[in-house]
């Protein structure tokens, strides 16, 4: 056995729904899973299994150890070194969500309700999760480290009707920490409502290239699905990225900073050390436009000529450790929001998010936006729905124009080769010379 | 899970104020290998079991899961404050009863699988995909067996073994700005999966989309492959069947039964007893056992499907269509194998200035309330001279229920798309760039 790792994962659960003020999808769920990487004579094994006694961890390493002696045909090539890491380093709540009753939460969820639901709103749903993960890690090098932490959130839904005419709008704040996470969604909620209902009298735009400002939601989407996913390690390695071999180069415009950073205090995407036992740092990923580095594990690193970074993350305990961003952010620029707007002048301004796809091997994107303004002579104007962005990777990055001063960040999910791991997207407001917009018109 | 009675677990509920209990089981042992360009990066091994209680306490029903025998009583617990707390009705379990039985579900080979046979397998898949000019860019094979076991204290007791293949392959063609890439997959009840035409098929049509020429844009007669029409109907029809969005009127299903919603020729229906069906079995995840559901027959929309509890609700029964993805989700309905009959004599349903769409992005984009999506294909086609020529980037806009009322034509090729059984639509879009 060259190298091993055993990461033992507890995760302990809670979700409850309220679905137009009726509880619902009320659980709880404690997983206890231990797994192994095994590297014997260049080639990778991986096992899983429960962790309950200690006998496991014996199993699990052998498993590992058997699985990689078949591996006749292995990808591996190289480790970079990493010192061992050991310690505790726990991220304590400010109010832990097992100090709160499941009525306390459902009354929470009934404020949210009640406000969210305005105007011509006829359902709202708002669903709450814990869950109190802790993490030990250890590997044949020495390291030996464990963390505990707590990932809170509330998602919050409203449908209004009008006819056939039905509009969604949506809000979330997840993050790393307890009940303090919830501080403010009241109020967004109470604009979800809103939003719902101004969109049932929206129009959809004409579709065309033209002149955009992204919010920091949107833009915080693009800069995760389009770049992000780009610059990890693994899709670089396998020759799946339009950035490969890019690194140095100047690739957007000299106005974009992109950082990721899973010490940011509260946020989704943040953890003190990740699944590969390498300590959260801050990575920056476009310095002024150009492209500093690459997200990678010991091993993406050692491909890419790059320094590991803590990106390394599995889903859960049985799935194989994937590169993946952690909290991904555009950097602020200069301008004020006003003056981001003055630069477009004529155009559109797009809102929210309701996901998109990207194909980081062809650098093409596609995003739907929750909705638009239209951008009339700097001034933000009519409401528009059913709208989408899309483009090229690259020629987008380029054709940033300006920023605003102020970053914000939301709170998502990010789903690669079918694990889901929580994230964070920030950006401040982002002017766009060029854009493809897409409507129902 | 070793030394525990499961029947132990039933009178444990009781004994701590549950009318009635319900413990679902499952362990699953599984092999993989992942694939990363011309290797293997990992081979797997991977073992799980775990245990989901549900309660019914006054009319209601809570739920609660473990992988941890020492946190059985805290789970109990945990379930039966849920069912106080909860507004989900429920005034019982199913009962006993007797089931179908359903064919090749289960593979012996699978059980005895060793992982040198994934890694030849996956060998085979590498080098079908490694032609001229193409190559892989990743894969993976897996192989799982499940044992699944339901009580509840109506006297039901069943489970049963059941076993699951899968593989899936990306190649790419060409090099840097000029590249082009595609994917093949399959899933199979056995061990019994062509990994070489999955490689030979993901390279193939990545060669076939390099490139491409614009088309006129506007209102076009699309057809859709039975992967590109699987990742709509399951971002559109599938959230709109569901019967806690009918219940609460956030869906347009509900005006539309015993409406005409498609052509004569269109019917579908979920089948649970469907031989090899990936989601086929005598019994649902809560025990009720399988039958076949017509959802949409000769154009006409019939009903949506139902679990105990959304059925009991309308005062209906239910259609046996519980489904857990695991045994730490309460069952929740979803179709088991939903299969669109095939009707075409003619396997090629294609004619001159159709567009042909194989795979979508950005479905899960789509408004599940008014049926509208927008999704974009870098894998599509228009026919000229009878043959395939591939189009640079498009977007599709349409809406599920004016698509299916504006069917075409409808294939022959059917094809498993994990639970789903489709062959190819020909339907109206808008095409866009």
């Amino acid at each position: 056995m060259q190298f091993y790792e055993l990461v033992e994962v507890d995760v302990d659960g809670r979700t409850i729904s309220l679905k137009d003020g009726d509880v619902e999808d009320l659980t709880s769920d404690f997983t206890s899973g231990i797994r192994a990487r095994v590297l014997s004579d260049g080639a990778w094994g991986f096992a899983s299994g429960k962790s309950v006694e200690e006998t496991e961890k014996e199993d699990v390493l052998r498993r590992a150890e058997r699985a990689s002696r078949h591996n006749k045909a292995s990808a591996f090539k190289d480790m970079v070194e990493s010192k061992a890491l050991k310690g505790t380093f726990d991220i304590e709540p400010d109010k832990h969500p097992r100090d709160f009753s499941i009525g306390e939460i459902v009354d929470m969820l009934e404020d949210f309700t009640d406000v969210a639901t305005t105007g011509q709103v006829t359902s709202v749903d708002v669903s709450f999760i814990h869950s109190d993960i802790s993490m030990k890690y250890e590997n044949s090098e020495g390291s030996r480290c464990e963390f505990s932490m707590v990932k809170t959130g509330v998602s919050g839904k409203s449908v209004a009707k009008e006819g056939n005419n039905l509009q969604t709008a949506r809000e979330r704040s997840f993050g790393t920490g307890g009940i303090e996470v919830l501080e403010g969604f009241c109020d967004k909620c109470r604009e979800m409502g809103k939003r719902a209902d101004a969109l049932l009298d929206a129009n959809s735009p004409k579709s065309g290239r033209m002149k955009a400002v992204l919010d920091p939601e949107l833009a915080g989407v693009f800069v995760h699905e389009a770049l992000g996913h780009s610059v990890e390690g693994d899709h670089i390695v396998n020759g799946n990225s339009i950035l490969q071999g890019m690194l140095g180069e100047k690739i957007a415009s000299e106005e974009l900073t992109v950082k990721d950073d899973p010490t940011l205090p509260g946020l989704f995407g943040s953890y003190p050390f990740d699944w590969g036992g390498i300590p959260s740092q801050e990575t920056v990923i476009l310095d002024g436009g150009r492209l500093n580095t690459f997200l990678g594990s010991r091993e993406t690193s050692a491909s890419t000529g790059t320094s590991p970074t803590p990106n390394l993350r599995s889903s859960s305990y049985s799935d194989i450790p994937l590169i993946r961003m952690s909290n991904t952010y555009i950097d602020s620029g200069n301008s004020s929001f006003e003056e981001v707007m003055e630069e477009v002048n004529e155009g559109i301004l797009l809102c929210g998010s309701r996901g998109g796809q990207v194909s980081p091997a062809e650098g093409f994107f596609q995003f739907n936006a929750e909705e638009g303004y239209s951008i009339d002579n700097g001034e933000k104007k009519e409401r528009i729905r059913d709208v989408s962005m899309s483009g090229r990777t690259l020629k987008t990055l380029r054709d940033i124009v300006a920023l605003s001063d102020k970053v914000s960040f939301n709170s998502g999910r990010c789903g690669k080769n079918g694990q889901t791991v929580s994230v964070s997207e920030g950006a401040p407001y982002v002017a766009v010379s060029e854009i493809l917009v897409g409507g129902r018109e | 899970m070793n030394g525990i009675d499961l029947r132990d677990i039933l009178e444990k509920c009781e004994e701590f104020g549950a009318d009635s209990a319900e413990v679902y089981a499952k362990s699953i042992y599984s092999l993989g290998v992942e694939i990363e360009k011309n290797n293997i990066k990992y081979v797997e091994s991977k073992e799980s079991e775990g245990i989901g209680i549900r309660v019914i306490s006054g009319g209601t029903v809570g739920f609660a899961s473990t992988s941890d025998p020492n946190q059985l009583t805290r789970c109990i617990k945990d379930s039966l404050e849920h069912s106080r707390m909860s507004s989900e009705e429920l005034k019982s379990f199913p009962c006993k009863s007797s089931y179908p039985e359903v064919s090749g579900i289960n593979d012996q080979n699978v059980w005895d699988m060793q992982p040198r046979n994934l890694v030849e397998g996956a060998e085979s898949m590498i080098c079908a995909a490694s032609q001229e000019d193409t190559y892989p860019i990743s894969g993976s094979i897996s192989a799982s067996a499940s044992d699944v076991r339901i009580l509840n204290s109506s006297g039901l007791d069943v489970g049963g073994k059941e076993t699951l293949v899968g593989a899936n392959m990306e190649a790419s063609f060409g090099s840097d700005q000029d590249k082009s890439s595609s994917f093949e997959f399959d899933i199979s009840r056995a061990y019994d999966i062509d990994f070489e035409y999955i490689g030979k098929k993901a390279a193939k049509m990545a060669k076939k989309s390099r490139g491409g020429s614009k088309t006129s844009l506007g209102c076009r007669d699309v057809i859709l492959s039975p992967i590109a029409l699987g990742s709509i109907l399951g971002a559109t029809l599938i959230p709109a069947m569901d019967p806690d969005e009918v219940w609460r009127r956030r869906s347009k299903i509900p005006d539309l039964i015993s409406e005409k919603i498609g052509p004569e020729d269109l019917n579908i229906a979920d089948n649970g007893l469907l031989p090899k069906g990936v989601n086929s079995r005598g019994f649902d995840d809560e025990g009720v056992p399988s039958t076949k559901n017509p959802v949409v027959k000769n154009g006409i929309m019939k009903d949506i499907l139902y679990d105990c509890r959304t059925a009991e609700r309308e005062g209906k029964e239910s259609t046996s269509n519980a489904v857990r993805s695991s045994y730490s989700t309460p069952p929740s309905t979803s179709p088991r194998n939903l299969v669109i009959e095939p009707v075409s004599s003619t396997k090629n349903i294609q004619d001159e200035e159709d567009i042909y769409v194989r795979t979508v992005l950005g479905a899960h984009t789509a408004n599940s309330v008014t049926g509208d999506f927008s999704v974009a294909s870098r894998e599509s086609f228009e026919i000229e001279d009878g043959k395939q020529k591939p189009l640079s980037g498009i977007m599709l806009y349409g809406n599920l229920y004016e698509m299916l009322s504006d069917i075409k034509e409808i294939g022959n090729d059917t094809r498993k798309i994990d639970n789903f059984v489709l062959p190819s639509v020909k339907t109206s879009l808008e095409v866009s760039n």
